[in-house]
């Protein structure tokens, strides 16, 4: 039973990381149909920025101080690359140049990073006291993690019922056609997805930097597994998300500990192609009609 | 129309751009222009090595050695009076991009000797290549070359069925008989497993339990949980990557397991495990290594080893040396020097020759050599340079001097 415990919680901790993942692909995907290639690449940022700036322990005020920084920079840099990806499209949503914006916005950032740190991976210590886990230790990344996804969560359902601009991203979601034939400044909600989605990604990346592999090569491993818990999720739903994320990580988890570790993701991802067979939309996602 | 039906065509257009692209890239490594070999002018030594990926940090400390080697050579003469040439072909640490620039190296640009690739997955699958070119060559690989899959080519890492075997011999004779055994899952993890069988085997022993994870581990808990279920009394880890000690040392914390750890060789990247794990991360925690970069004392480290590691940190920018496991670039160093030694003897650069004479002369003429390490033992039955008679038991979070472990049995 004391194992069961300690895998659930870690396993919820790790499914953290990728939620935050994919809620950020969400927030974007909503607002502009765009999946954001390099979304992993603010991910391994933010975990560079860690490695060289941020002090061992929460305790110290400038670990604080470095996180907003992060994630200003972040947030600023995601919505500069949000305008980027979107200026072509402006024409016409129905075009695929943002496949090669946003991939080439993540082989640049990666490229950048490349040149800073070079081609090693590196590693940073967890900045969080540990928590007590029946008997044991863990982490105090996970709580972190959990905490702010929780957190993010609820202040997302907030912004997105009471704020105007909040209400406008909504619509956006609906029909981004319909929005700016209603006046609806879409670039700029879009700009500000993007802007709110670096920031999301930013902080897990931060908070994460101890349980994530900080290297330029590892991001595109994170963007997969957040786009994979976004569709099992149902794409654009960020409880979707959340529920999809912490289940993957406690799947890992589980697999790991009952049919060993060179188990642990063939039989997880064979599990998300019989979950994708039974609902194809995803767990929480809608079907969507089709024009024939 | 809806996003759904979008997505499909999305992945078609990335689907359809890949192909286009491995067919390009075919198309090039296939289609290109030969020359025929020359036999005068420089020698030509490819290094196939990641440049970009998640290993080029290590590809960098075994090009560092390899230019180290080339530039030793150069300064004395040459081999034969015949320069040599580094001619380096990104492999990603991917073996499949590793066979694109094997051909490269081999059709394009017609080298004479193949330093590299760096991992064993690499090395099986770019070998049939030198095998038919008739290349000789030193390869990174810890595990699976033998004189049958690669006749005209050595590996340098420590052979991981020799390390795996150590390990339980260094525990038995600590009279610790009750071992769990932890390893990842890669070609040499597997190798590992071999020997791990076989030595328990001969021991009559059964281990207490097995677990395996992908490297580099992130959270070892679920492993580490069945295992200290066991009761063990000391855990045998077989490693890839500094983080995946430093996650190991964690992780043991958190769970409250106290065993004694002896771990491969991949578990003496120090600094990077270091930095997740903490000062206390070798504690009761020992290594298994090359005697050339473990002493007991300061004064008993070779004057080669000495002079090797102060020319390596005056010879290269920090950036590039910075937390750079010297004794892995020393091997390659090495191997590039034996290879260098083969063709003078010989005359020739074609496989058969110069793999008959590593065979036959490389482990006795390595100790009038100008090479780093010790205990070569290269024969026509062993493609690995060393074997497992010279391996040390070493505590890596102790350095008697820089980059120089403390021996255990001092």
């Amino acid at each position: 039973m004391q194992e069961l415990v300690i895998l659930l919680v870690r396993g919820i901790g790790t499914g953290a990381l990728f939620a935050l993942v994919a809620v950020s692909l969400n927030l974007i995907y909503n607002a502009s149909g765009v999946f954001n290639f390099a979304q992993g690449q603010f991910l391994i940022l933010a975990g560079v920025a860690a490695f060289f700036w941020s002090p061992s322990t929460i305790a110290d005020p400038m670990w604080w101080v470095v996180l907003i920084l992060v994630v200003v920079v972040i947030a600023a840099l995601a919505a500069l690359q949000g305008a980027l990806t979107l200026a072509p499209m402006r024409s016409s949503l129905d075009q695929h140049s943002w496949i090669i914006t946003t991939i080439a916005a993540s082989i640049i950032l990666g490229a950048i990073m490349l040149l800073t740190i070079g081609p090693r991976s590196i590693t940073v210590g967890d900045p969080f006291p540990t928590f007590p886990l029946v008997g044991t230790k863990a982490p105090g990344a996970y709580l972190a993690l959990i905490v702010f996804l929780v957190l993010v969560l609820f202040l997302l359902r907030w912004y997105q019922r009471r704020m105007l601009s909040g209400l406008a991203l909504n619509a956006l979601s609906q029909d981004v056609d319909a929005a700016r034939t209603a006046g609806v400044h879409t670039l700029r909600l879009q700009m500000l997805a993007f802007a709110i989605a670096g920031a999301i990604t930013a902080v897990a990346g931060y908070f994460g930097a101890s349980l994530i592999s900080i290297s330029e090569s590892q991001a595109l491993h994170y963007v997969i597994f957040g786009f994979t818990v976004a569709v099992v999720g149902g794409l654009g739903n960020n409880v979707g998300a959340v529920f999809a994320g912490l289940a993957f990580g406690v799947v890992l988890m589980s697999v790991s500990y009952f049919f060993g570790g060179d188990a642990e993701l063939p039989a997880t991802l064979l599990l998300i192609v019989a979950v994708l067979m039974l609902k194809p939309q995803g767990i929480f996602g809608r079907l969507h009609a089709r024009r024939v | 129309m809806s996003r759904l039906w979008n997505i499909r065509r999305v992945v078609t257009v990335i689907a359809v751009t890949g192909l286009l692209g491995a067919t390009v890239g075919c198309s090039t490594g296939g289609g290109a222009a030969t020359e025929e070999p020359s036999e005068s002018g420089p020698i030509k030594i490819g290094v196939p090595i990641p440049v970009t990926g998640p290993v080029a940090a290590t590809g960098d400390w075994a090009r560092m050695g390899i230019e180290m080697a080339a530039e030793e050579i150069n300064a004395n003469g040459g081999i034969n009076g015949r320069e040599v040439e580094l001619v380096v072909a990104d492999t990603e640490g991917d073996p499949t991009k590793a066979n694109t620039a094997m051909t490269r190296l081999v059709q394009q640009d017609q080298v004479d000797l193949v330093v590299g690739p760096i991992t064993s997955d690499e090395s099986l699958a770019t070998m049939p290549i030198l095998t038919q070119a008739n290349i000789p060559s030193m390869n990174g690989s810890g595990s699976e070359i033998t004189a049958e899959n690669s006749p005209y080519s050595f590996a340098m890492l420590i052979n991981a069925v020799d390390q795996a075997k150590a390990m339980v011999r260094f525990s038995t004779d600590r009279g610790t008989d009750d071992m769990a055994l932890l390893n990842y899952t890669a070609t040499q993890g597997k190798a590992a497993v071999r020997g791990w069988d076989e030595a328990f085997a001969d021991a009559k022993l059964t281990p207490a339990g097995h677990e395996e994870f992908d490297a580099p581990a992130s959270d070892l808990t679920p492993q580490l949980l069945k295992l200290k279920a066991t009761d063990a009394d000391t855990l045998l880890f077989f490693a890839q990557t500094g983080k995946d000690t430093g996650t190991l040392s964690v992780n043991m914390d958190q769970l409250g397991w106290d065993v004694p750890v002896i771990g491969s060789y991949g578990t003496t990247f120090a600094a990077q495990a270091i930095a997740i794990g903490g000062p206390e991360t070798y504690q009761d925690f020992d290594s298994v290594f090359w005697p050339a970069f473990a002493a007991c004392t300061v004064n008993d480290i070779r004057p080669e080893v000495a002079d090797f590691i102060e020319r390596f940190y005056s010879g290269f920018d920090a950036s590039r040396t910075e937390n750079a496991a010297v004794d892995y670039v020393a091997i390659y160093h090495d191997a590039l020097i034996i290879l260098a030694a083969g063709v003078e003897a010989t005359g020739s650069t074609d496989g058969d020759v110069v793999a008959k004479w590593i065979e036959e002369n490389g482990a006795s003429e390595a100790e009038s050599l100008p090479v780093v390490h010790q205990g070569f033992a290269m024969s026509a039955s062993n493609h690995f340079l060393m074997d497992s008679d010279s391996l040390v038991l070493v505590n890596a979070g102790t350095e008697v001097g820089e980059k120089v472990f403390q021996r255990v049995d001092c």
